[in-house]
């Protein structure tokens, strides 16, 4: 219950963001490993995992942000950040009748903030940011040779996953466009990498 | 005004989900009847029925013995189906049929599965899966 609480708490703040500047679009991809996403059974977590011991699911991250900039404050600049993504993993293991391999995917949103300082670095922003994840839907298959067994994801990932902390460093490459790097730490996976993109828009 | 849409979508879904997750959970086992299986179990029958049949509950509450009919013909190292919740939390509850020398795993997602894949094990190896599905 304390994760529904943070999470309302990220939501009212993005809803009383009455003092947005001008607002800009963000596109990230990267890999994940692990299970950044858990849900309730987490029979996908490096920790739990029985049907593949020793083994962890590796995939693919995609997301698309929305950060409802503030003003800045000297060379700190900082925003909301609501997200929208989608995580696609697998893991298997091979024995002599072919290969038992479990597949997920999952879609997710995802709200925070971030916070960022303009001039440690010449050229480039250095800054940190904590998001929180909630899985929204999503499909888990078990497939061997003899068979599969298929679930779609629904009321068990509706708790909220503790928050993450993630570093950004962006360097603008046009007025408004800027490219990013990424390293964020999940609670349940490895770190993540990941590299995007931000497009400035007007304050809409 | 398009940042206000977004807000006003997110914590809509916020609350939404926050009510789902206070429904009670239960305990997640096959549903008893005739099953179709396949297995490519060394030395077993790699394709044929089984029933599953309620046998007990255990004294803690926590788990549920199940028989399997002719189990052990497809691969099970025994007759018997332990079923239900393994740990106290509402995480990580499984199904396994085990002995000394294999020991088979299944994930069940639902409350009353009529589908499930074993993956059964001999020490840290996998040796070979059975599938399950409700005729």
């Amino acid at each position: 219950m304390l994760m529904n609480k943070v999470f309302f708490v990220l939501c009212y703040g993005l809803v009383s963001a009455s003092f947005a500047q001008a607002d800009s679009l963000s596109i990230s991809l990267g890999r994940t490993t692990g299970d950044p996403v858990p849900d309730r059974h987490e029979y996908a977590s490096t920790l739990e995992n029985r049907m593949f011991p020793g083994k962890e699911m590796d995939g693919t991250h995609v997301e698309a942000s929305y950060l409802i900039k503030s003003k800045p404050i000297g060379r700190f600049s900082s925003a909301w950040i609501l997200g929208l993504g989608h995580v696609t993993a697998d893991v298997e293991t091979s024995y002599q009748g072919g290969t038992l391999k479990l597949e997920r995917s999952t879609t997710f949103i995802q709200a925070g903030f971030q916070i960022q300082h303009t001039a440690l670095i010449p050229h480039l922003h250095l800054g940190a940011e904590l998001v929180m994840m909630k899985g929204i839907a999503g499909q888990v298959t078990l497939r061997s040779p003899v068979g599969r067994t298929q679930y779609e994801e629904g009321t068990n990932l509706l708790e909220p996953n503790h928050p993450y902390l993630g570093g950004r460093a962006t360097y603008p490459v046009m007025p408004r466009l800027s490219i990013d790097a990424m390293v964020r730490f999940y609670r349940f996976s490895g770190p993540g990498l990941f590299i995007g993109a931000t497009y400035d828009i007007s304050n809409l | 005004m398009i940042s206000r849409i977004y807000s006003g979508s997110i914590l809509a879904l916020a609350i939404a989900t926050s009510l789902a997750t206070s429904l009670p959970t239960s305990r997640r086992a096959f549903n008893v009847g005739l099953y179709q299986v396949k297995s490519d179990c060394p030395n077993a029958q790699t394709e044929g029925r089984m029933t599953i049949n309620f046998h007990t509950d255990s004294p803690t509450g926590r788990e549920e013995q199940y028989m399997l009919s002719n189990g052990t013909l497809f691969g099970f190292p025994s007759n018997t189906l332990i079923s239900g919740r393994v740990r106290d939390s509402d995480k990580g509850e499984e199904t396994t049929s085990s002995d000394d020398a294999r020991e088979c795993r299944a994930i069940l997602w639902e409350t009353g599965a009529d589908s499930g894949l074993f993956a059964c094990y001999r020490g840290e190896e996998l040796e070979c899966t059975i599938h399950l599905q409700k005729i």
